[in-house]
């Protein structure tokens, strides 16, 4: 008898270093380092006029604004922000990418929303969902006093006590108040999107995007996945732009972003948000078609800039693959992750020769997934609803630093994990992190979410092969 | 005689009369609104403080004319770009609520003088086309006219004897209402951080000094009286500034023994150099600031190469003013115990 217990508790120990030692290895590798050949710059074949566009659009994607342009070049900034230039966040690895971070082997910077709260002698409080080795991050609530849906963005900031501000103070233009939202679990939060290659999800037709679904359809129902396209009200076409697919075109993307991030009016949201009478310091819009000046030959205003830096922006190169990336690549097909993040698609004729009729690789589907209760946030965007979500692009995920829309995790093998509600392990014995701050709809177990057949073919791999996939995907 | 004067009386009256009460307030009120006005603003920004005894006396007599205009001149003069599309926005919604009272219409009109001036010109002149009599709109009409952007002499002679025929003795203002000067507080600070003061004041006038001329920029930018290349100017004149104060706060910060800041500032006065093109007139302001605080520093190397860039600017932009200014810096920094190197 002793004997036997013996032996059991030895057999116990054993498998226990046993599953420990696989376990570890397991594990993310890390942003890649390293340069990626093109990243952040131009497509190589595009006319010199086109270049130069670009060349001038890039400039002002990295023009930080200050409230009327004396501080900084560019204006318009406030009365509530998030950040003060586009590439203020979009940073990692270079322009145009995701949120920078300590993590960063390109570009190792703190958190820039920590300064920028007290720049130029402002007076906010850095909201705790704000770290300094965390991710740059917008604030959306779920719900309005009344019990009403919101889902917009609330500043994080406001230029209250900004010296170029006078007479804005915190008593007439108060920052929200993050920590009672946070207690009552009614806030959300996003993180930027990389914005390389968009061109070419942009002169997708709505054709290639339905065809490519269409073709999985059978493979995705055995596995539970559905999806479906956000669209546009209006004209009924596809939208793809956004964590939840939202937005039509570059331009409306930039648009949006630059009224809701940087609080800069323009000519698609013309009017200022939280305009408190004392804290709005320009006409609107405050960006617009140059017709009294035209600096350097480009008249359009910065919105126009802003989408062509994205459309001409090439689309990050994948690194060379090792034999495990090789592996993993052909495992992430079996298991049915490329059943929503698809590899290639096409575009249709365009003006623009790069963009004109090509092949290309985003590991999306642009359309849109009901994700579960994990990863639910309660935010409708057009016809997606409180879990659904655009399939995130993969390409340049390799040196992305956050992971998922709110970036509640660095660590990709967590970002896997997190796309099932349907476990609270991850099917090797590791107990899952608890995200429910971050998941205000979270349910234990409720098993909502299209990907937990695949996340449970996933935990199904040896570790050696989880590993596969995590190299491969780091190699994007 | 007597029957003389009084044929001559009734025909300088012309037949014409100014619609009652739109002449001048009743003494009562008259004296109100001077009571408002006697209370001299101690802080420009404080609008709330400065327009508050208008509104109140707004809310007293709510359809009074004249309490009217004292109100929106108020936000005019006080109002920045918010207060003023408020201003806007209310009395056009003033106008629509009473359709048939000509005084909102014309306050609708009155509203929009200064911030969208043509629009008030087309609406005011419409407005005497169809009452002839109606003396603000004359009085409006020709302080616009004898405005320096809008000036048209004849129209503004035309209106003023139309409007002092209606309403004999009356005065008219004078457009745009003058302009608060640039703060002095600059200039003070850096003589009192070169007398050896104590910095922490010093860094407080710097502050002060910097909103003021915020706010002074702001009661230009909204605003048609001035000329686009006015505004471009003044705003030039404030960029250039914020590097005189950045220079002053890094200096304060040194000398109050802060290095970590006086290092952090440095710093981003030299990312904001780096984006600035080197033929932007900020740039010159800009190598010239660092150039000093560089020297003060014994980092000479940096120093001279701020200076090289000024020799690169001044060949590419010859201009007298900066070439005494590249002048004085090099002798300051050449003699590094000298004054304003402390």
């Amino acid at each position: 008898m002793k004997r036997s217990i013996w032996f059991a508790a030895t057999a116990g120990a054993f498998f226990s270093v046993m599953t420990a030692g696989t376990l570890q290895a397991q594990q993310d590798p890390g942003p890649r380092a390293g340069a990626t050949p093109g990243i952040g710059e131009a497509y190589t074949s595009l006319t010199p006029n086109e270049a130069a566009f670009f060349t001038q659009a890039r400039m002002r994607f990295e023009e930080v604004d200050s409230v009327s342009g004396t501080i900084e070049s560019g204006s318009g900034l406030g009365p509530t922000f998030n950040g003060n230039s586009c590439a203020q966040c979009h940073g990692q690895p270079v322009v145009g990418g995701s949120s920078p971070g300590l993590a960063s082997p390109q570009n190792s910077i703190p958190n820039p929303q920590v300064a920028l709260a007290t720049l130029d002698n402002a007076t906010n409080v850095v909201p705790s969902f704000i770290t300094t080795d965390g991710p740059v991050r917008e604030a959306r609530f779920v719900r309005n006093r009344d019990g009403s849906l919101d889902g917009g963005v609330h500043g994080l900031f406001t230029v209250a006590g900004r010296t170029d501000a006078p007479g804005c103070t915190a008593s007439v233009l108060p920052q929200p108040n993050f920590a009672a939202q946070l207690a009552a679990h009614n806030v959300i939060f996003r993180i930027p999107t990389p914005v390389f290659g968009l061109g070419l999800v942009e002169s997708t037709p709505d054709a290639v995007l339905q065809a490519s679904l269409a073709a999985t359809q059978s493979a995705r129902s055995r596995l539970g996945i559905g999806g479906s396209f956000n669209s546009s009200g209006n004209d009924g076409t596809i939208t793809r732009f956004g964590w939840k697919a939202q937005n039509k075109s570059l331009l409306m993307f930039a648009g949006e972003a630059y009224n809701v991030e940087q609080g800069v009016s323009n000519e698609l949201f013309t009017n200022e948000r939280a305009a408190v009478s004392g804290c709005v310091f320009n006409g609107s819009p405050e960006d617009a078609t140059l017709i009294d000046e035209a600096p350097e030959g480009n008249d359009s205003g910065d919105l126009v800039n802003f989408a062509i830096f994205m459309r001409f922006l090439s689309p990050p190169a994948p690194a060379a693959q090792s034999n495990s990336a090789q592996n993993g690549a052909s495992r992430f097909t079996a298991i049915g992750c490329a059943l929503c993040h698809t590899a290639t698609l096409s575009t249709g004729p365009s003006q623009y020769s790069p963009l004109n009729s090509v092949s290309y690789h985003p590991y999306s589907d642009f359309a849109i997934h009901h994700m579960g209760s994990g990863l639910a946030d309660g935010i409708n965007q057009g016809a997606a609803g409180p879990d659904q979500f655009r399939t995130a692009p993969l390409w340049g995920l390799g040196q992305r630093l956050f992971f998922l829309h709110d970036g509640r995790t660095a660590d990709l093998l967590e970002a896997i994990e997190a796309h099932s509600d349907c476990d609270s392990s991850n099917g090797n014995g590791r107990r899952r992190r608890d995200f429910s701050f971050f998941g205000p709809f979270s349910q234990s177990g409720s098993c909502r979410s299209e990907a937990n057949g695949v996340i449970r073919n996933f935990n199904a791999l040896t570790p050696d092969q989880q590993q596969d996939i995590l190299n491969f995907l780091r190699s994007l | 005689m007597f029957l003389l004067l009084i044929l001559i009386g009734l025909a300088g009256s012309g037949g014409a009369a100014a619609q009652p009460g739109t002449c001048a307030p009743d003494p009562a009120l008259q004296q109100e609104i001077r009571n408002a006005a006697t209370r001299q603003p101690t802080n420009p920004t404080a609008f709330d403080e400065n327009v508050g005894p208008f509104l109140a006396l707004r809310q007293h007599h709510p359809d009074d004319l004249f309490v009217h205009e004292r109100y929106q001149d108020a936000v005019q003069q006080f109002g920045i770009e918010g207060h003023l599309r408020m201003l806007t926005q209310e009395y056009q919604a003033l106008a629509i609520a009473h359709p048939s009272d000509l005084r909102y219409r014309y306050l609708g009109a009155r509203a929009l003088i200064g911030r969208s001036t043509p629009a008030a010109l087309q609406e005011l002149n419409q407005l005497i086309g169809e009452n002839p009599e109606f003396a603000p709109a004359h009085q409006s009409l020709a302080e616009i006219y004898a405005s320096e952007i809008f000036r048209d002499e004849a129209k503004a002679a035309a209106e003023k004897q139309e409007f002092l025929t209606l309403c004999p003795g009356s005065e008219l203002a004078s457009l745009p209402r003058p302009l608060p000067e640039p703060s002095p507080l600059l200039d003070q600070a850096e003589r009192l951080l070169d007398q050896g003061s104590d910095p922490n004041p010093v860094l407080g006038m710097v502050l002060q000094g910097l909103q003021s001329d915020e706010w002074r920029l702001q009661r230009i930018r909204p605003f048609d009286w001035y000329s686009t290349s006015y505004k471009r100017e003044a705003q030039q004149a404030l960029q250039s500034r914020y590097w005189q104060a950045w220079s002053i706060q890094v200096r304060c910060y040194r000398r109050a023994n802060q290095l970590e800041k006086a290092v952090g500032l440095l710093r981003s006065m030299e990312q904001r150099a780096a984006v600035l093109n080197n033929s932007d007139p900020m740039y010159w302001d800009a190598s010239a600031a660092l150039a000093r605080l560089y020297a003060e520093a014994n980092q000479q190397e940096l120093a001279a190469q701020k200076l090289d860039f000024m020799r690169q600017f001044l060949s590419s932009h010859p201009d007298n003013r900066r070439a005494r200014q590249l002048e004085e810096l090099q002798k300051v920094i050449a003699n590094p115990a000298g004054p304003g190197m402390s």
